[in-house]
C-alpha cells in the first residue's frame, strides 16, 4: 500500500504548486491594481485573497460541470462559462462580447485560410481573380 | 480598467485549477471556455483588489488589509 502514499504526496505536492501558481498572478493583479494608488497592499490581503479566488473556482467548477451536465455533455464550453457569470450584468455582457470577438477572429482567419487556398497558383497577383 | 490590465492567469494554471475539482472524471473543458473561464478569474481578483483599495481609502487609512478584505467580501461574492 504503500503505492498510495506515493500518489497522495505527488498530489499534495500538486495541489501546493498550483496554489503557488494562483498566488503568484493575485500578487500581479493586487500590485497593477494598487498601482496609481496612495495605499499599499500587505501580504495577509494577497494570502487571503488567493485562497478566497482558490475556494471560488471550486465553485465555478462545480458550477460549470453542473451546466454542462444539464445539457448532456462532457465538455464544457463558452455557454456553460456565460451562464455562470450571468447574474452579473456588465460581466456577463463583457465575457460575451470577448467571446463573440473570439468567434469573429476565427471565421477570418478561416476565411484568409479558404482565399489562399481557392486561389489559383497562375493567377495569384489579382486578389479577385475568380469573379 | 480592461485595456490597462496585463497581468492575467496562464490558461494552462487555470485548467489545472478547475479540472481538479471537477467530481465527474470524464468532464472536460473547450478552449473556448477555458478562455472565458480565465478571464472572469483574473477580474474576480481584479475586482476584489479593487473594492479592497477602495474601502481603504474611504477609511482614510493606507495600508488594504483583511479588515478591508473582510468588509467587500460578503457583497464580492454575492455580485459572482
Amino acid at each position: 500500500m504503500s503505492h498510495g502514499d506515493d500518489t497522495e504526496f505527488e498530489e499534495l505536492n500538486n495541489t501546493q504548486r498550483l496554489k503557488a501558481a494562483l498566488h503568484y498572478t493575485v500578487v500581479q493583479i493586487c500590485k497593477e491594481v494598487a498601482m496609481n494608488e496612495e495605499v499599499n497592499i500587505n501580504r495577509q490581503f494577497v494570502a487571503s485573497l488567493t485562497e478566497t479566488t482558490w475556494k471560488q473556482s471550486e465553485e465555478f467548477a462545480r458550477d460549470l460541470e453542473a451546466f454542462a451536465k444539464h445539457a448532456k455533455r462532457s465538455t464544457v464550453n463558452a455557454d456553460d462559462v456565460k451562464m455562470l457569470v450571468r447574474k452579473s450584468g456588465s460581466l456577463h455582457r463583457h465575457i460575451s462580447e470577448l467571446h463573440q470577438q473570439r468567434k469573429d477572429d476565427k471565421e477570418t482567419t478561416k476565411k484568409k485560410q479558404k482565399s489562399k487556398k481557392s486561389k489559383a497558383p497562375d493567377e495569384a497577383v489579382d486578389d479577385d481573380s475568380n469573379m | 480598467m480592461g485595456d490597462e490590465r496585463t497581468a492575467t492567469f496562464k490558461q494552462k494554471t487555470v485548467l489545472q485549477l478547475i479540472s481538479q475539482f471537477f467530481q465527474d472524471g470524464k468532464t472536460k473543458m473547450n478552449n473556448e471556455a477555458l478562455l472565458l473561464v480565465t478571464e472572469v478569474l483574473t477580474i474576480f481578483v481584479a475586482e476584489a483588489a479593487t473594492r479592497a483599495v477602495d474601502q481603504t481609502k474611504k477609511e482614510g487609512l493606507d495600508e488594504v488589509t483583511i479588515d478591508q478584505f473582510e468588509k467587500i467580501l460578503p457583497q464580492l461574492l454575492l455580485d459572482m
